[in-house]
């Protein structure tokens, strides 16, 4: 017979249980790849910030970029804090950051694509894992300003963003879903991979027909889209720092940059760089940069060799850019 | 039949559909595993509930 005592004493050691796995799970998250990058951005020595996702983390070269800088300029140290699977809070996040670490920081390149700058935050906070659970750790206040719209909202975003079970459980599926694609590839022929995984799963979002992206953007720029929160609180921030802002679209393969000449897309740009003026900031369309197409290791992401020369290629333009 | 039986005798003890314990369960300190079978469930629970969310980023 179950008793109310050995009901709660139950209760207290399963809890308890429970209580130990998320030590240890936050144990084993001290080195996740988000921490490593607010390591890099807090503690390596920098006059040029670079931010942005898998796109900006794959696509620059720090050596690179500083050899580009030093040919036309002054010399200068840069760090990558590029970091994928990511949006723009965790970017303001990882911003806020290092302006507070880094006193000599002077120039912030943020790498984008598509509509990256004036996408609304979704406000589904309860998903976000992986990398983008850095917004429970760093600077929560500020990313659930960004990610709830209650108070209610924000309650259950800091309290949620203390159990590490909840926040590091990406660390968890991942080794999940690694056990899965083992055992669901036994006796088929091995899948195309890279360093972010399956190369067919970054195929679909630019697989979309060129109509599509032609009337998304022609929309876009027709309705005048405003900057996102967190793209408007980085760009206020930096301004108020003094830092000269470059926001770059990064290079798309060969097949994709027809549509990035369209006249939808320039009218995008153009809407862009209108709402950048605003905080001293310029917009460079790399898009067409890099014309080979075995510089990219997939659909989005340049590799090594496309990474060392579109990031001199960069590091020399900005270096003969004002630095104010 | 006699074990699978008593398997569904011990499963239905430490998931509380029935009160009266299963032979050979601890007379003494039986509450500590029901407490720790009942975490365990949530660990593997926590563990394989992302196969339902469209997880691909594994490698970031």
């Amino acid at each position: 017979m179950t008793t109310p005592r050995t009901f709660f004493a139950t209760l207290v050691a399963a809890l308890l249980l429970i209580a130990g796995v998320n030590y240890t799970i936050a144990r084993l998250a001290v080195n996740s790849i988000p921490r490593q990058v607010l390591r890099h951005v807090t503690q390596s020595p920098a006059d040029v910030l670079l931010l942005g996702n898998s796109v900006m983390q794959a696509g620059i070269d720090e050596d690179a970029f500083v050899t580009g800088w030093k040919e036309h300029g002054s010399p200068v140290k840069a760090v990558n804090g590029g970091l994928g699977a990511t949006g723009p809070v965790e970017h303001l996040l990882l911003c806020r950051v290092a302006l507070q670490a880094q006193p000599n920081l002077r120039v912030l390149v943020y790498g984008c694509f598509d509509s990256m700058l004036t996408d609304p935050t979704q406000e589904d906070w309860w998903r976000l894992l992986g990398n983008n659970a850095m917004v429970f750790y760093t600077e929560p206040a500020v990313a659930a300003r960004h990610e709830t719209s209650t108070p209610l909202g924000a309650a259950a975003f800091m309290a949620l963003g203390r159990i590490p079970m909840f926040v590091e459980r990406g660390t968890l599926w991942a080794r999940v879903e690694r056990l899965r694609r083992q055992l669901g590839g036994l006796g088929l022929p091995p899948e195309a991979v890279n360093r972010f995984g399956r190369v067919a799963d970054f195929q679909p979002g630019v697989a979309a027909d060129d109509r599509g992206f032609r009337e998304r953007f022609s929309r876009l720029a027709a309705e005048r889209a405003p900057l996102s929160g967190a793209i408007t609180e980085m760009l206020t921030l930096t301004h108020a720092r003094g830092l000269k802002v470059h926001v770059v679209m990064m290079p798309k393969p060969p097949p994709q940059q027809a549509r990035y000449r369209s006249p939808e897309w320039q009218a995008y740009v153009a809407h862009l760089r209108t709402l950048l003026t605003v905080y001293g900031a310029d917009l460079i369309d790399a898009d067409d940069w890099v014309q080979e197409e075995s510089m990219f290791i997939d659909s989005q992401h340049l590799g090594p060799k496309g990474a060392t020369e579109f990031s001199q290629q960069l590091g020399g333009r900005l270096a003969r850019l004002p630095t104010r | 039949m006699k074990p699978l039986l008593e398997i569904k005798h011990w499963l239905e003890y430490l998931g509380g559909a029935t009160d009266q314990r299963p032979r050979g369960f601890p007379r003494r300190g039986g509450w500590l595993l029901v407490a720790l079978w009942w975490a365990l469930l949530v660990c593997l629970i926590a563990a394989f509930c992302g196969q339902s969310s469209k997880f691909i980023y594994i490698d970031f």
